[in-house]
């Protein structure tokens, strides 16, 4: 067959090492699209299959969660010494006033045999220790949040790269051909403040082709744009008009001959195939209620946090290679003592819940959990030192994530901040360095995941990156 | 001196070599072929793509990371190790051939390799005596004689004889020429991105004259379409959006700047001027309003807004996006890439990169807007756009018209009409909300619970600060001609509010609105239509009516609203009965009222353009160490080319530096050997495809080379000639025989030439997003062909925006009647958020400049075509067309719909097909009539009550289903 003939003349592995050759070509469009779905890889013998990133967009405090700062007990109210501003940036919501060093109202205690110091916050988090691995010397670039999570989502704080869940699809393509291989949720924070906007270009292709990127499935309305027949066009109907579109198209291809006809009538089908799968994996009504015990009620809630933490495991056990969710409302400049024990209310119980379920079902070791924002918060209070209503501005010198299964090793606290948590002080782990790691753990050599584009390969991590060794399994 | 290109010696030797350059075509994407021992290499073509790839990142042009100060990528250092006589020779042979990893080049750790087949080249080049070439595209184009072709009648101009030259070489013939119906198909879309009418095809059928094509092409490029066609293109080059961009990504006001473009390729102007215009036209002697809206092309980038962040740091980003957008669109160079370090390719260092951004970095900008709508950063421009003001000088004459008719007829004073919107009951449609302060619904009480004024109930809340109760999405209210809104408020004697407020949602979101009492709630600009102080607050513990005038807030007649807020600070506040009050008028005097409302908006928003200017004193430019804004260097650089491209001279005698003019000049001037060559490149990238260089973007080292080089060069060379007229080079292109020729693919095609690099064949692709929207809105009679103005915002998903606009951004407000069917190149462009089917359909979100699109074929664009309510209406109005056009059976019926959205007559088994799935359709809709209506529904246009409703939506089926097809969706 015809189209056979193409697809084997343009390997998965030419198209890797050497596609020049315009990705606008339209029947190269489509043998990629066809070789993602056939999962066929150059890549990918990690023990990591998948990635869910729980991404807590607005950034939340290290001082409050994980990174323990006991000395600021006694430092409370002094004024940071100058020297730790030398050459630094500060916003400029921040950069005028005094910075008077801000103790944490919450207590922090060691958990599981990892004894993992995590904070009254995150209980559920804490009873779930010995299967996480926290990183405390996380640094990024940015200072913004717009450029940040650029950052974090493509390796470079200008729009326009592609994002790492674009990269994971593009170098190890899809395990189910009735789902795309990056899906996004996105969920509100109940801190309720105006929070940071979410783009789709977050989760775009950039010079990828554009099969690639992530498809946002939402709460409300149709889970995938456009995925439910207009009113009046009953499913039955809808198979009418596609078998009519579909021969139409064999007749157009009859006399043409262009390979790409035949892939738009698979392309129909698929969509057709979605109107199904997708409804079906979005209806969490038949899960049982030991499994909405782990997650919390608000499971039950489309749109919540809890909710898609429960969809990205259904979607995982589907095979979608990267799981990203969004949770929204970190960014705690004020009322810190107000908003962040709702925002980890939000997350505490369906995270450590998502752990936990991806263990029972045996999923853990071949699926990386990710959490973290996109950069710190500052030692000294952003306005007053009211311990009632304090809060913190950005920083990105230092934060805490942390990682979970995927061949990751548990159990672990890696890296230390000085008493400030203002430097990473041991063993610093950068956006780069996490996304080396991350590839590493799904079996690809971040370093060879290229595309050339504008005359350059371009990759994940740029120029720069390495594998963090010590948080493997 | 001849061109590089011309020495390529595939053309010294035709008759032995034409296989070998098939094979080189294929092999330049994938792998490089052995070396055969005859051979002549020629260095562009075989050699330099081995050492840009493998080489140049260290020992190419960047100095920092260049090692054993070896430099591969210019003709003194590659004779430091390629001369034929001496050692270096032995040892370059003896590096990149070695055994031991640590002698071997390049070393194993860089993850680069040579193959067999690389280093047989390298050595075979090298015994012929490594001749050394500059990089073509840096030689200046050299015009070539087109090849003789002999007996072959398939050449009708010069393009078609170096395709078929070409062609033959590689034993390929071209394609025949496709039939008539597809080419008027063909180029109809080219040319103005719509589909013909079956009166245009038809016209072509039976003009047997030989100059039946040109006439087609000629009343195509001069139809007001072609502006919008091209203008499609530009923008995307130009990454024109209707928002700024970045976190709050508010509305900007660049549409002038679009229309000026439209209006340029409609006038046909030069594309020399074209240029210099977009890149210094304020800095042209006397510049008109029109050449300073021009240079709103290097205004186009993003801006930031959001609160924390660093004037500077962005206007370096600015400046840079200049320039990458600048190299890209112009010289199809990426000197992005040289903003940190030297180039690692191209022979363009860190100076050269920061003397052509001093070009650019005079600006008096900010780099930030504020948090409002329409807001610019400067420098801007108040300027009524070429085509508003023929919009205003037609409005004069109509007013002019209107008065003389209204003073014919006797006006009588008629009582005023009061509509009551909201009593007891939101309007429907209506989507309720309440926010801050107070319950988050919009809540009525009862009498048990409030006083109340009219009906059973009232609206209420008790706020803490600022709280709102209101809807949105309602069934559109009309607000006709000296119209007051008008509202019941009882604001509670023990609990008063420090301000309340009234917000409309109407033309421009929610920014209408009116208050009372203490100025503390900041939204909108104050003493605007947007925020418009009313007085005091009314007196407490009583029902008062309030009313605002409508077109004091930005209700123009005509207008209409959809949503209603009351809004407080601080208090206790019940609303009732609210709605309109309007005295009728005479339809002539409505007229002239509306008439001249909306002159006075045309007027009053005159928009605010942003433009080009210069800084005097000059901005002195640093190079940026590692391109950070916060860590300029010592070195300062004056505005000037790259090196390797030359010098650019001061514009006026006057001024001591080069500055843009002067650029703008060199760019359309005979010592730039880009700017030709990467423009033509693009037209052919319209009219077949893909371009001579596949890489519209890079020309560079690490660009593709063209497929046919002396084609491009003799096009280069024409296009300046002809005095850099895009139309007759369209002409040209489009009345080859190359262009005409069937896109049918066959075996041999396959074999021979599966990308169509040759051109042994017609391309042939999905239609771009616009063109998809723009057909299915053509063919179904709903296409609105005004052209210019402000953007629109058709249909969209609910809640699209929600995600991403925070605080009192405006949230997505659709608009109605005729803005739902502009032509796409209209549609809003926000970039956070892009119009969702369009994007998915693979238009970019207009962040960067982009120069090729991607053309994916994935489930969700199956998705759209088949459920955006767009292209439902589209389907169900075609649909009502062929029941009320076509008298006649289902046959005669479903011949028109084929006609009409294919451009051609079915076949029988096509017939068949159809008039069976008609009936199947029919059957359906009879047995659940309740369907057919639902589907009526989809849409805002009403449904033709004189048809019956389940033929309509039978029909639909058939129509969604062709406007599906391969066959309409493709250029064939």
């Amino acid at each position: 067959m015809i189209s056979n003939e193409l697809q084997t003349a343009i390997t998965r592995r030419a198209l890797l090492s050497q596609s020049g050759c315009g990705i606008g070509a339209t029947a190269l469009s489509t043998l990629l699209s066809d070789n993602r779905v056939q999962g066929a890889t150059m890549f990918g013998t990690g023990p990591a299959k998948r990635v869910i990133y729980l991404f807590q967009s607005g950034a939340p405090s290290q001082f409050e969660l994980f990174d323990h700062k006991p000395k600021l007990e006694e430092l409370h109210g002094t004024e940071l010494p100058a020297e730790f501003f030398e050459g630094q940036r500060q916003t400029g919501m921040t950069a005028a006033q005094k910075k008077q060093v801000c103790r944490s109202i919450y207590q922090f205690r060691n958990h599981g045999d990892s004894a993992a110091e995590i904070s009254e916050n995150l209980p559920h988090l804490a009873s779930v220790a010995d299967d996480l691995c926290i990183i405390r010397s996380m640094q990024t670039q940015a200072i913004n949040h717009d450029p940040a999570i650029t950052f974090f989502q493509t390796g470079f704080q200008q729009a326009g790269r592609p994002s790492m869940g674009a990269w994971i699809s593009y170098g190890l393509g899809s395990e189910n051909s009735d789902l795309p291989a990056y899906v996004v949720m996105i969920s509100e924070g109940s801190a309720k403040r105006d929070s940071q906007a979410l783009y789709d270009r977050l989760w775009g292709n950039g010079f990828l082709p554009s099969a690639h990127q992530g498809v946002k499935f939402r709460a409300s309305g149709d889970p995938v744009l456009y995925l439910s027949n207009p009113a009046g066009v009953s499913s039955a109907q809808r198979r009418d008009i596609l078998d009519l579109s579909n021969a139409l198209n064999q007749q157009h291809y009859d006399r043409l001959g262009d390979p790409e006809t035949l892939a738009r009538i698979r392309q129909a089908e698929l969509a057709f195939r979605m109107q199904t799968s997708v409804p079906d994996l979005m209806d969490t009504s038949g899960e049982p209620q030991h499994v909405f015990d782990l997650y919390g009620e608000n499971a039950r809630i489309p749109g919540t946090y809890a909710a898609n933490c429960l969809l990205a495991r259904r979607l995982a056990e589907q095979g979608v290679r990267f799981i990203q969710l969004y949770h929204r409302g970190w960014d705690q400049h004020g009322d810190l003592p107000r908003d962040l024990p709702l925002q980890c209310g939000d997350i505490d119980q369906p995270s450590a819940g998502l752990i936990t379920d991806l263990k029972q079902r045996g999923m853990l070791e071949e699926t990386l959990v990710i959490w973290g924002g996109e950069f710190g918060r500052t030692v000294y209070a952003q306005g007053g030192l009211n311990m009632e209503r304090y809060g913190r501005d950005h920083h990105p010198r230092c934060f805490s994530m942390w990682m979970a299964g995927g061949g990751i090793r548990n159990g672990m606290t890696w890296g230390q901040t000085d008493d400030f948590s203002f430097n990473v002080v041991e063993n610093p782990v950068h956006v780069y360095d996490l996304h080396a790691t991350m590839l590493h753990c799904l079996g690809v050599d971040h370093e060879r995941l290229t595309f050339k584009f504008q005359g350059r390969h371009y990759r994940l991590t740029d120029v720069h990156g390495r594998v963090i060794e010590e948080l493997l399994a | 001196m001849n061109s590089p290109l011309r020495n390529l010696p595939l053309r010294k030797s035709p008759d032995r070599s034409w296989h070998r350059v098939t094979l080189f075509l294929l092999a330049t994407c994938s792998v490089i072929r052995p070396a055969q021992a005859a051979e002549e290499l020629s260095f562009n073509r075989d050699i330099r793509p081995i050492l840009s790839e493998k080489c140049f990142h260290c020992h190419g042009p960047d100095s920092v990371s260049r090692e054993a100060d070896l430099r591969l990528d210019t003709e003194t250092g590659l004779r430091s190790v390629t001369t034929a006589d001496g050692t270096n020779v032995a040892e370059l042979l003896r590096r990149i051939t070695h055994q031991d990893p640590d002698q071997v080049m390049p070393p194993p750790d860089s993850g680069w390799e040579l193959t067999a087949a690389e280093m047989e080249r390298l050595q075979l080049w090298i015994r012929q005596g490594a001749a050394w070439q500059q990089h073509w595209a840096f030689l200046p184009p050299v015009r070539p004689t087109p090849p003789e072709i002999s007996g072959v009648v398939h050449v009708r101009n010069p393009v078609d004889q170096f395709i078929v030259a070409r062609l033959a070489a590689a034993g390929l013939k071209p394609a025949a020429p496709a039939d008539r119906t597809t080419l008027i198909r063909r180029v109809t879309f080219d040319l103005t991105g719509l589909p013909p009418t079956p009166a245009d095809v038809d016209a072509f059928l039976q003009d047997d004259s030989p100059q039946a094509w040109e006439r087609v092409v000629d009343r195509l490029l001069a139809s007001p379409q072609y502006g919008e066609r091209m203008a499609t293109i530009w923008l995307d080059a130009a990454r024109y959006a209707d928002s700024h961009g970045y976190s709050l990504d508010r509305r900007r006001v660049m549409w002038p700047w679009r229309d000026w473009v439209i209006s340029a390729f409609n006038q046909n102007l030069p594309f020399d001027q074209f240029t210099v215009e977009q890149i210094a036209g304020d800095l042209l002697p006397d510049a008109t309003i029109a050449q300073q809206v021009a240079t709103g092309f290097n205004r186009n980038h993003p801006i930031q807004s959001e609160g924390g962040v660093i004037d500077e740091e962005y206007r370096v980003e600015t400046v840079v996006d200049r320039v990458e957008t600048t190299a890209a669109v112009f010289l199809g160079l990426t000197l992005g890439c040289a903003r940190c370090h030297d180039h690692k390719y191209d022979p363009v260092s860190q100076k050269d990169f920061y003397q052509f951004y001093a070009l650019f970095n005079n600006v008096p900008e900010t780099a930030h807007v504020g948090n409002r709508d329409n807001d610019a950063d400067k420098p801007m421009l108040q300027a009524a756009s070429v085509l508003q003001q023929t919009q205003i000088s037609h409005l004069q004459e109509l007013i002019t018209a209107a008065e003389a008719a209204l003073q014919q007829q006797q006006t009588v004073q008629l009582p005023p009409v009061e509509t009551v919107w909201i009593d007891d009951e939101l309007p429907a449609g209506a989507n309720a909300f309440g926010n801050g302060g107070g319950p988050q619904e919009f809540r009525f009480v009862g009498s048990d619970a409030a006083p109340v004024l009219s009906g059973k109930r009232v609206s209420q809340r008790a706020s803490d600060g600022r709280g709102q109760h209101g809807f949105e999405g309602a069934q559109p209210l009309t607000i006709p001609a000296g119209t007051k809104l008008f509202t019941w408020v009882y604001l509670d004697s023990d609990n008063p509010p420090q301000e309340i407020m009234l917000q409309f949602n109407g033309p421009n979101g929610w920014e209408h609105r009116a208050w009372w009492g203490k100025n503390l709630i900041e939204w909108g600009t104050d003493g605007s239509s947007s925020r418009l102080p009313m007085g005091p607050l009314p007196d407490t513990g009583k029902w008062v009516r309030l009313e605002v005038d409508a077109a004091a807030v930005g209700l123009t007649p005509g207008s209409q609203i959809t949503g209603w807020a009351f809004t407080q600070y601080d208090g206790l506040v019940r609303w009732d009965k609210s709605g309109i009050v309007s005295t009728p008028v005479s339809p002539a005097a409505a007229r002239l009222h509306e008439l001249r409302a909306e002159l006075q908006t045309l007027q009053q928003d005159l928009p605010t353009v942003m433009v080009m200017a210069e800084l005097s004193p000059r901005r002195p430019t640093h190079i940026l160490t590692r391109g950070q804004y916060d860590q300029p260097s010592s070195v300062e650089v004056q505005p000037q080319l790259p090196e390797v491209l030359g010098v650019l001279t001061p514009s006026h005698p006057d001024r001591q530096h080069a500055d843009r003019l002067s650029l703008a000049q060199w760019l359309v001037s005979e010592q730039n050997p880009l700017t030709a060559r990467v423009t033509v490149n693009r037209l052919w990238q319209m009219c077949f495809g893909a371009g001579l260089v596949s890489t519209p973007e890079d020309f560079g080292s690490q660009g593709t080379l063209p497929t046919h080089p002396e084609l491009l060069d003799w096009l280069a060379t024409e296009f300046v000639r002809s005095g850099w007229d895009t139309r007759a080079m369209l002409r040209l292109l489009l009345t080859s025989a190359t262009y005409r020729q069937s896109s049918e693919i066959t075996q041999e095609h396959l074999a021979v030439d599966p990308r169509n690099q040759l051109l042994s064949r017609s391309a042939r692709f999905r239609l771009p997003a616009e063109m998809l929207r723009d057909n299915a809105l053509s063919v179904s009679d709903l296409l609105e062909s005004r052209i210019g103005g402000p953007s629109v915002l058709p249909y969209q998903p609910p809640g699209l925006w929600d995600d991403v606009v925070y605080g009192n951004v405006p949230r997505f407000q659709q608009d109605h009647g005729w803005k739902l069917y502009r032509r796409s190149l209209y549609t809003y462009w926000k970039r956070s958020v892009p119009p969702p089917n369009l994007q998915i359909l693979d238009a970019p979100s207009r962040e960067a400049c982009v120069l090729q699109r991607s053309r994916t074929n994935t489930p969700l664009t199956s998705l759209v075509l088949m459920n955006d309510p767009t292209f439902v209406e589209a389907a169900r109005c075609l649909a009502e067309r062929a029941l009320r056009e076509v008298t006649g059976d289902d046959e005669q019926r479903v011949r028109w719909l084929f006609r009409v959205t294919t451009s051609r007559v079915p076949n029988d088994r096509e017939l068949q097909l159809l008039l069976a799935a008609v009936q199947h359709s029919r059957e359906r809709y009879l047995a659940d009539p309740q369907a057919a209506e639902q589907l009526m529904t989809v849409g805002e246009s009403a449904w033709d009550q004189q048809l019956e409703c389940t033929e309509i939506a039978a029909f639909s089926s058939i129509c969604s289903a062709l406007l599906n097809t391969d066959e309409v969706i493709s250029r064939n």
